[in-house]
């Protein structure tokens, strides 16, 4: 209780709410710029640290984090490009919502469910922190494969009519996700002679080529058509009220648990915690057929876990001293640059770092809220440009954040060819959805598994079932496989529309 | 559960998967060190792929020889080139000013690239009023310029403007 009063007085000073505020703004209009993420942000910000008070600037960059990973669902939500990796999830849900004209309705639920995410995992960290830290050391490379495994078999279901088709096209983004130096033997892979190729791809890229570009294509034949453009819409952003939240309450708690959960294990991230939580939603909803075509809880979830990830990702950082993201990374940085070491020393040497921190990130929820209200009021006005317009704006935009990326023009290239991709997957009924959870997951899952079989000298059994956390994980993988599909022959969901 | 369409994508993904076998041969074996080796999950899905696109070339053909009587008779290959060209036309177009823009964004510059992406999309869209392309052609390129360029720091290439910012 003292040490959260030293937190309380910490963070209650002008100075440190300004810079909270400041970083919450910087991180949604990161968030909202497809390809700036919440790391890239902290990053930009890193250097203005150097001057500062090591708490103040600890909660200026928390506030970064928070805004980045809830800024990227507004473009995905309103234009169908998700703002960062994690929002790839939303797009699913989220950009159905828009289509139908629920715009004010799918951003307030991302942003209600953000919040409560943040907020619930903050808690969290305060009370578990240290226990918590516990789960995420049992993490070993098997425990990490049946996770990503897990995550996969969301695949199953989003074949929609064709099980085959959502096969092929996870199939292909797990194959995407190899191009590249091979992690273990150092040898590139199916590059082509490309030295661009041996760098492997770069997620970003490959995600908004196969969602905003594919669905520019989408737009620009559907206006050949004579169809309406879906953005034409002149709604004004209204909250919706509480009676709409809280049909999303489960969702959202069911999103805030797993992403707090898995943002506490080093190394999987936000994006995997959405997809997860997407899936987990699903695969519990008594409506599963509305999944993908415009179903609150969809945007719920996914949006809830990578907020969530935000309270989870500290633990590992302050009680460990171990950064489990790139995000963290950065804090751990600008920890160091301070000559603060992080880990459990930290909580008696400076306990005003990380009690400061534990309360900021509450404020910082807080703050993006109203923050959010205001960012959505504004990007809203841009849907309401007319379609040539809209169309050629979104093309330089996301060109221009592919390039941003690496600051290379391979990157820009990559984005169109994926977007090509992604206007045939749509045209042939491939849930592109599929392909980026095999292009996440795929290099989780293949990593961690020849980290296994190392570990165990080859012994594939042993490899799989070497700890109960993974046996679980993939007994349960496995029984979600086989319901899934079983589901899927039974009544067959008709996702062509939505993908 | 199968659509005639689905021959077409089972063809693609045996294509896709004999690639993938053919391209990894080159690839290391698994050693001792390295159990599974660099191709495992690679042929793995390339198999994956075979497997699935035979089974939707099957399925493809099954759907396709139910569905005969109930498709209407072809109106002819040049009918059908024409129909599929009206309603593909301006996204193909839209699809060429992409890789242009990709094939000339070092040379040209983002200055120069963006514009002329911008202005080109407009024009075949059937926007062409030529004061508001110039006029929110510069607005959207300069918005985009300084945010990337000074707020967040990226290098964009800046081909002939080199040096002036």
């Amino acid at each position: 209780m003292e040490a959260l009063l030293i937190g309380l007085q910490a963070t209650f000073q002008p100075f440190a709410i300004l810079a909270i505020g400041f970083g919450v703004l910087w991180g949604v209009i990161g968030g909202v710029i497809p390809g700036i993420n919440a790391s890239t942000a902290m990053a930009l910000l890193l250097p203005f640290t150097w001057g500062m008070d090591p708490g103040i600037a600890m909660m200026m960059l928390a506030g970064v984090y928070c805004g980045g990973e809830y800024g990227g669902s507004i473009p995905a939500i309103l234009i169908g490009t998700p703002g960062t990796t994690a929002a790839a999830c939303t797009v699913m849900d989220g950009y159905e919502m828009h289509k139908k004209g629920k715009t004010s309705e799918a951003l307030s639920i991302s942003l209600w469910s953000g919040t409560v995410a943040g907020l619930f995992s903050t808690v969290v960290l305060i009370v578990v922190a240290i226990p918590l830290a516990k789960v995420a050391l049992a993490f070993g490379p098997a425990e990490y494969f049946g996770l990503s495994l897990l995550g996969l078999t969301l695949i199953c279901s989003l074949g929609g009519l064709n099980i085959f088709k959502g096969l092929i096209a996870g199939a292909i983004g797990v194959f995407a996700a190899t191009i590249g130096f091979d992690p273990f033997a150092g040898v590139p892979r199916y590059s082509f002679g490309s030295y661009n190729l041996g760098g492997g791809l770069s997620m970003i890229p490959v995600m908004m080529g196969l969602f905003a570009v594919s669905e520019l294509f989408v737009q620009v034949e559907e206006s050949v058509a004579g169809e309406n453009f879906l953005t034409n819409i002149k709604e004004k952003m209204k909250f919706s009220g509480v009676k709409k939240m809280m049909e999303t309450f489960p969702s959202t708690m069911l999103g805030s648990v797993i992403g707090t959960v898995i943002g506490a294990l080093p190394g999987v991230g936000a994006t995997t915690a959405s997809f997860v939580s997407y899936n987990e939603a699903k695969r519990w909803s008594k409506d599963k057929d509305s999944f993908g075509k415009g179903n609150p809880n969809g945007v719920a979830a996914p949006e809830a876990a990578n907020n969530a990830c935000t309270g989870g990702a500290m633990v590992p950082l302050l009680s460990l001293g171990i950064p489990g993201s790139n995000s963290t990374a950065i804090m751990l940085g600008a920890l160091v640059i301070h000559n603060i070491q992080p880990g459990p020393l930290l909580f008696t040497q400076h306990p005003e770092i990380p009690y400061g921190l534990f309360v900021s990130l509450f404020v910082a929820n807080i703050f993006m809220f109203f923050i959010g209200l205001w960012a959505t009021k504004v990007c809203m006005k841009v849907t309401t440009l007319s379609k040539p317009i809209l169309v050629a704006s979104i093309m330089a935009l996301v060109f221009t954040g592919g390039f941003a990326i690496n600051m290379n023009s391979f990157d820009v290239l990559v984005t169109f060819v994926f977007g090509v991709i992604g206007y045939v997957m749509k045209k042939y009924g491939l849930a592109q959805t599929s392909t980026v959870l095999g292009f996440v997951l795929g290099f989780i899952m293949e990593v961690n598994f020849r980290r296994s079989l190392i570990i165990n000298q080859g012994d594939v059994m042993h490899s799989l079932f070497s700890s109960p956390l993974s046996t679980v994980l993939l007994v349960i993988a496995a029984a979600s496989v086989v319901l899934t599909t079983w589901q899927n022959f039974k009544k067959p969901v008709d996702i062509e529309s939505a993908c | 559960m199968f659509s005639y369409k689905d021959f077409a994508v089972g063809i693609a993904s045996i294509l896709l998967g004999v690639l993938i076998v053919f391209e990894s041969r080159g690839l290391v074996a698994k050693t001792s060190l390295d159990p599974a080796g660099p191709a495992a999950l690679p042929l793995m899905m390339a198999w994956s792929l075979i497997v699935l696109g035979a089974i939707e070339v099957v399925g493809g053909l099954y759907a396709r020889g139910k569905t005969k009587a109930d498709r209407p008779p072809s109106a002819g290959f040049k009918a059908v080139l024409g129909k599929w060209y009206e309603r593909y036309r301006l996204v193909l177009i839209v699809m060429i000013i992409g890789a242009a823009f990709c094939a000339l964004f070092d040379l040209l510059g983002y200055l120069i690239a963006v514009p002329l992406m911008f202005a080109a999309i407009l024009w075949f869209m059937e926007r062409r009023d030529l004061k508001s392309i110039i006029g929110i052609n510069l607005a959207v390129t300069a918005f985009l310029f300084v945010v990337f360029k000074y707020a967040l720091s990226v290098n964009l290439p800046l081909g002939p403007f080199s040096g002036l910012f």
